[in-house]
Order: structure tokens, then C-alpha cells, then sequence
């Protein structure tokens, strides 16, 4: 058969599309467990940093432990979504939960600490991102995060989180942006402003559910 | 006819280097080379993808239909890049989460198609296998000596372990960790290496 012909030329990319296809998957199936293993890992590491949980065996299981051992862990429905909760069992009990968005690429996931009685953000740490690596992927730095660190939350204001250009910068409630990467820092300040509101909705409801539920039990 | 094995390596590391003759290969140059263990991650998976692509690239060159070879170049090349993507975020996921969107961007990069293009289609697999180890090892010579200046100067250790003489006298050029640090070392390579090719190019 002639290599100009329409039947070879489609017949070899269906055969070498197969044939990569097949090696990719070979090599990304006999790696899933490990890769599982990193993803859980990574999350739970991330977890245990924003609720400053030291942990001294820092293996996939050594988290595992520290982090059952110091925080509950639960889910609840509300505003239209479950909501996954983190408290840590000893006094403060901190709360945090997971929010997300599509920031300027693709979705940003991550977690919150707010205090129990939610008038500050204890942490703000990223679980995954895909934001432009040295622009908006900044959004991982310690010099970034550091910033929600004690940050006050006012409910009654339609924006609990302000974000500034660096110069603008004149008072302590506001977050400096990333220089470079405004795209980024607006979407994440809309994604965390919005999760905030919907979780504090979501949240409340529970409550409300729970203290009119006879046997008082959780919503999980 | 192929050339000769030294040859090969004579034109990767010197005479055709894919960084300061050809100048391919920049980004992944500026962006991963603040840190010498993330540099060694991403030329071991440039070298694995670069060698291999050609290999299979010039084993299929007489059945690859002319007009669709960029196509099935890329497929091909794609497919290594992906399965170093992830090996490398299976058994170093700290360094895959600062070097996975450089990692991905192999299969652009124009080192790899440029070989497989001028050397991998013309060439029988060996040579071309060849070939794709001496480019990448041109390629990661260059990216290890930037790493080499880069860390020390930026964050004051090498492969992490802090340089005891450099942590009491030296005050960090944060420049160095950033993209301009690069370009500084990147322009400061190029004139020492052209300035000693030149004249024998002249001759």
C-alpha cells in the first residue's frame, strides 16, 4: 500500500495513537497506587500545616495519625454542596473546611481555618493549583499566606476579604496582591470571599438543624 | 551517514548546543534552574524523552506518512514526556509540584523536535538514540552550571544543604532565585561560549 494513500495515512495514526495511548496508561496505572498515596500525603500535610499540627513521623501514615488524633473530621450538607469540616478537638476548637473555584487557569482547592467563634482566619493554605508558575502560582508562598494569618471577619460587610495593589497597602484588613498576576489574585479573592459566605450559610443552617433536631445528632 | 559518536557529543555539548548556539530550550532554562535538584530532574527527563523519541522516531521513519511526520512526532513525543511526568510525580512529588508545568511543556520544546526532525528522520535508530542523549546532556551541561551559581548565591546551599562559609558573610541575592538571575548567567555563558567558537568559525 502506498504511503500517500488516505487508508495508510489514517490507519497508521489509529495504530500509533493505540499504541501510545496503551504505554501511557500502562505506565500511569502500575504507578496509581503511589500516586495515591503522594496525593493523600500532600493534602493531609497541608491540612495539618494550616492547623499547625506538628507531626513527628512525617510518612503518609504519620499524618494520618496526627491529623485523626487532633481533628475531627466530618461532612455536612448545605448550600447545595457537602462541605467537609475539620474541628480540632482541643480547646480553641478551630474550625476550617475546604473551599474551591476556578481561579485564572484552572480550579484552585484549598483550606481555611477560622476561629470557632469565625471573627478571624487563623490560615489560608493551598492544596492544588495550576496557576502560572512565578506569577500566580505565587499564591503558595509563605510571604503570601502569611497575610490571612489573624485576618478579621466582619459578616455584616458584603466583602470580608480585601485585596490591594502592594502600594495601596495602608491598613492591616487588606491582603497585598500578587504583582503580576492580577487575574489570579482577583479570582481568588472571589473564590474566597464567596466560599466564605456560602460555607457561613451553609454552616449556620446546620446548626440551626441541629439544636431543632430531637435527638441532636450531626449532620454528617 | 550518521556521524561519528564523539562527533555527536562534540556538536551537543559544544559546537551545536541546544541552549547558547541553537538557543532552544529557554524556558525551562530561566524557570527551573534556581534550584539544582529540581535541574537534575528536568534533565534526566529531557535526556529519557529526547533519546527515546528519536529512537522510535527513526525506527518508524520509513513507515511515518510524510505528510502527518509532525503529527506522529509529537504523539511520540508526547507519550515519553507524559510517562516522565509521571514517574517523576510518583517518586518525587515535592519536586514535581515546581517543575511539573516545565515538565509537560517537553513536548514543545524545539530542542526535541528539531531532532526529531533533522536527525531522527534522516538517521538510523542508533545514531539518533545517540543523538537524543548527547542534545539532552548538552542541554543539562549548561542547565547544572547555571543551577551550580544560581542556588549558592540565591538561597545559600547546594541540593539543600546550606553552605556553612556562605551562611555567615553572604547576604542572599534574591535576584538569583528569580527568572533575571537566569538571564544574567544564561547571557554570561553564551559570550564566554560564543567568544571561543567564534574565532574558529572565522577560520
Amino acid at each position: 500500500m502506498k504511503k500517500t494513500s488516505p487508508v495508510y495515512v489514517i490507519g497508521f495514526m489509529i495504530v500509533i495513537s493505540v499504541i501510545c495511548g496503551t504505554a501511557v496508561s500502562f505506565v500511569h496505572f502500575s504507578m496509581q497506587k503511589t500516586l495515591e498515596a503522594n496525593e493523600r500525603l500532600s493534602r493531609n500535610r497541608t491540612i495539618a500545616k494550616a492547623f499547625g499540627i506538628s507531626v513527628s513521623k512525617q510518612t503518609a501514615n504519620g499524618y494520618d495519625k496526627a491529623i485523626a488524633g487532633a481533628i475531627d473530621r466530618t461532612f455536612f450538607s448545605g448550600n447545595n454542596r457537602t462541605w467537609e469540616l475539620f474541628t480540632r478537638k482541643a480547646a480553641p476548637h478551630d474550625i476550617g473546611f475546604i473551599f474551591t473555584g476556578i481561579a485564572f487557569w484552572d480550579r484552585v482547592t484549598g483550606i481555611i481555618v477560622l476561629s470557632d467563634d469565625f471573627s478571624t482566619i487563623r490560615s489560608m493554605e493551598i492544596i492544588e493549583q495550576k496557576e502560572t508558575p512565578g506569577l500566580g502560582a505565587r499564591i503558595e508562598e509563605e510571604g503570601f499566606k502569611q497575610q490571612f494569618r489573624g485576618y478579621p471577619l466582619n459578616w455584616k460587610e458584603s466583602k470580608l476579604i480585601t485585596f490591594g495593589k502592594p502600594d495601596a497597602v495602608n491598613g492591616s484588613h487588606q491582603v497585598d496582591a500578587i504583582t503580576g498576576a492580577t487575574q489570579t489574585s482577583i479570582a481568588l479573592e472571589r473564590i474566597l470571599n464567596s466560599e466564605l459566605a456560602a460555607f457561613k450559610t451553609a454552616y449556620d443552617s446546620r446548626e440551626m438543624a441541629d439544636s431543632s433536631s430531637a435527638t441532636g445528632r450531626r449532620l454528617n | 551517514m550518521a556521524a561519528p559518536v564523539k562527533t555527536l557529543f562534540y556538536d551537543g555539548f559544544w559546537k551545536s548546543n541546544p541552549i547558547f548556539v541553537q538557543v532552544l530550550g529557554i524556558c525551562s532554562t530561566l524557570a527551573v534552574t534556581n534550584l539544582l535538584a529540581n535541574t537534575l530532574f528536568m534533565c534526566a527527563g529531557l535526556i529519557f524523552s529526547t533519546a527515546m523519541s528519536s529512537l522510535t522516531i527513526s525506527l518508524l521513519r520509513k513507515q511515518i506518512p510524510a505528510r502527518i511526520r509532525m503529527i506522529v512526532q509529537v504523539l511520540i513525543i508526547a507519550t515519553f514526556v507524559m510517562m516522565v511526568d509521571i514517574i517523576i510525580k510518583a517518586t518525587a512529588p515535592e519536586i514535581h509540584r515546581f517543575i511539573g508545568p516545565y515538565v509537560g511543556l517537553i513536548i514543545t520544546n524545539c530542542i526535541i523536535m528539531g531532532r526529531a526532525e533533522a536527525f531522527a528522520m534522516q538517521n538510523k535508530p542508533i545514531p539518533s538514540f545517540i543523538d537524543g542523549i548527547a542534545m539532552g546532556l548538552g542541554y543539562s551541561a549548561v542547565l547544572v552550571i547555571i543551577a551550580l551559581v544560581r542556588e549558592p548565591l540565591g538561597f545559600g546551599t547546594i541540593l539543600g544543604y546550606k553552605l556553612p562559609a556562605l551562611q555567615i558573610w553572604w547576604h542572599q541575592w534574591t535576584i538569583m532565585v528569580m527568572a533575571p538571575g537566569a538571564f544574567f548567567m544564561l547571557g554570561l555563558l553564551s559570550w564566554f561560549a560564543r567568544m571561543h567558537q567564534l574565532p574558529k568559525e572565522k577560520r
